[in-house]
Formats: structure tokens, sequence, C-alpha cells
């Protein structure tokens, strides 16, 4: 598995270093640092697993999965730098597979479709644009750029050729879907039809 | 990431909004993580049998409890009697015997109930209420540890 650590996040810091961070300390005999990794990363972990369409308790199965993996063995990781990385792709490989066909899945594409912002959620994303037009930015994506854009909001250095198994797409054509699906992001917020 | 756009990061933070993780994941998480290591340190003691017999209505010498467990190759036996109002007296016999250590658990405090021999135990002045057992045995096995299910005294 690849070393790496995937993007930091400007609002939520960064966060593949503190997990760094924590993770040395578990290693070293201090459990309650793996309780804070758990806490730490879990959340990210969320969106990667919920980007394959996972139904809820299929997405917590496999993040519940994934934690017990490490806890179990976590020579696993050589190191603690890449403990990020290796979560990512855990949690990655075991969604893919969950999410196979005639796996259970949610009942609707709400996998793939983002839910309506709730008011609180909204106030907190006011960025350049407002939560709400971003959310019909992103609705107006086909599921391909929708699950991509997902995925490599939380990890901008993914296993490339993995998500192109998933995806079914030749991994040669990864990176350019993925600037043609925030090209057409971002047409869309700037008011440019992307499909005239 | 020098040529990270800018834009996946406010992706990231709306995403985080729209389909937020379930709050209390965490902490189910590391209740299961918690439970695997319970899981991998002690055989767990099932229970075989309990018979609650209230042979004397009319004496409370009488009453008593017996629970059995077991595990792979070793077995418990419980006898729990009411040695003053609101307090249990146990008394324990293991086969194979081979006791080293016997403590009760309840509410997650511990006390050591005293080994008689290496068959049997037994613990006096116990508060009524939730307990479990746990029982350490050295035998051709080696040292094995074994955790009892929760049961009421």
């Amino acid at each position: 598995m690849a070393a790496h650590t995937p993007a930091s996040r400007g609002s939520t810091g960064d966060v593949w270093s503190v997990a760094a961070v924590r993770f040395r300390g578990w290693r070293a005999g201090d459990q309650a640092a793996f309780d804070d990794l758990v806490r730490l990363l879990t959340p990210v972990l969320w969106q990667v697993v919920r980007a394959y369409g996972l139904a809820t308790a299929t997405a917590e199965d496999v993040l519940q999965d994934t934690w017990l993996t490490l806890a179990r063995d976590p020579g696993q990781v050589h190191d603690p730098e890449a403990v990020g990385g290796w979560l990512l792709t855990t949690a990655r490989r075991r969604a893919w597979r969950a999410g196979r066909p005639g796996r259970e899945r949610s009942s609707s594409d709400e996998d793939l479709e983002p839910s309506r912002p709730s008011a609180p959620a909204e106030d907190e994303m006011l960025g350049r644009w407002t939560s709400r037009l971003l959310w019909d930015a992103v609705a107006d994506l086909d599921a391909r750029c929708r699950h991509l854009l997902r995925i490599v909001a939380f990890d901008d250095r993914p296993d490339y050729a993995r998500i192109a198994e998933d995806l079914g797409m030749p991994v040669g054509s990864i990176g350019p879907t993925r600037r043609r699906c925030l090209d057409k992001l971002r047409q869309h917020l700037e008011g440019v039809d992307p499909h005239a | 990431m020098p040529d990270r756009d800018p834009l996946l990061d406010e992706l990231a933070d709306a995403w985080q909004g729209w389909d937020p993780m379930p709050a209390d994941l965490p902490d189910r998480i590391l209740t299961a993580v918690a439970m695997r290591d319970v899981d991998s340190d002690f055989e767990v003691l099932t229970l075989l049998s309990r018979s609650d017999s209230l042979l004397g209505a009319r004496s409370d010498a009488d009453d008593r409890t017996l629970i059995e467990f077991q595990a792979r190759g070793f077995s418990v036996l419980v006898r729990i009697v009411e040695s003053a109002p609101g307090r249990r007296r146990l008394d324990g016999w293991c086969t194979p015997a081979a006791l080293v250590s016997v403590r009760l658990v309840q509410d997650g405090l511990e006390s050591a109930a005293r080994v008689v021999s290496a068959s049997r135990f037994e613990a006096d002045d116990v508060s009524p209420g939730l307990t479990h057992l746990v029982v350490e045995v050295s035998d051709d096995h080696g040292v094995r540890h074994f955790r009892s299910p929760h049961f009421e005294i």
C-alpha cells in the first residue's frame, strides 16, 4: 500500500499530521491516543465510505471493521505518517466490496446525492458560495463525478488504480475526469451552463 | 499539495454538513474495539444452568442459587446464599482443580474471593447486584483467564 499523506483541510486543520502523532502515542502505550485517533479520523472515513453508496448501517460496519483491523495489528502501518492513508485505503477497499451489486445499498440514491443541507450546517458552510449553490451544483453532476470528487475531496492522492477499477474506467482517465468534473462544478457555480 | 484545487476543500466542508457521520459512531467503534480486547484476553465462560431454590420459605438459610458455568475444559459451580439481610455469600467449586485466583466484579469494582484450595473459593459479605467472575487457573494448558457473563446475586 502506498504510504502517503492525504490532503489537509483548511477547515479541519491538518488532521493527518495530528493523526500521525496520535498513532505514535498509541504505539508507545497511550490507549487514550487511540481513542483520539478514532474520533479524529472517523468523520473523514465516513465521507469516503459513503461515496460508495453504502447504506448507513453498512457504512458503519465497514468503518468498525476497518478500525478493528488496525487495532488487531497496528504493525501493518510501518510509517506513522501514513496511518491516514492506510485507513483511507483500507476503508475504501472494504466499502467497494460491500457496495458491489447484490449487496445492501442505500434505499435511494442518497449515497451519491447530497442530502439537503440543514440550516445550522448551512451557517457553517458559508464560503465563497452558499451551501445551497454548491449543493445545487454538486447535484447537477453525474453520479461518477460526485463519487470521484467526494473521494478526492478527502484524499487527494487516492489509489487511482483502485478507483478506476471501482468506476470501470481506465486508470489514465481518472486525472482528466477529475479535472473535467471540477470544471463542470466551477462553471455551474459561475453561472455557466455546462450543458450548453 | 501545491496543486490542490481549493474547490475540493469547500466540497469537503460541505459534504460533512450534508451527510454527517452519526455522532455516536466513534463511541460505538471504541466499544467494539474494547470488546475485542476482552475477548482476546479472556476465555468466555458460558452459563450452563441456574437454579433458584426457595426450599425453605420459612427458613432463609435454605434459600440458595446454584449457577454453573463452563468453558473449554473448565467448569465452575457457584452457590449463593443470603448470609445476612442484604448480604450474600458465595461458595465456588472448580474442575479441574487448578485455581489461582478469583475476582468478583460489580459495577466496575473488583474484589478478590478467598481461594480455599485449588478447587474451591469463597467470598463473604458480598453486596447483591449484577456480578461477573474473573477466574485465573494454571494447569497443563498454562495460565488461562476466564470471564463469566454477568449474573444477578
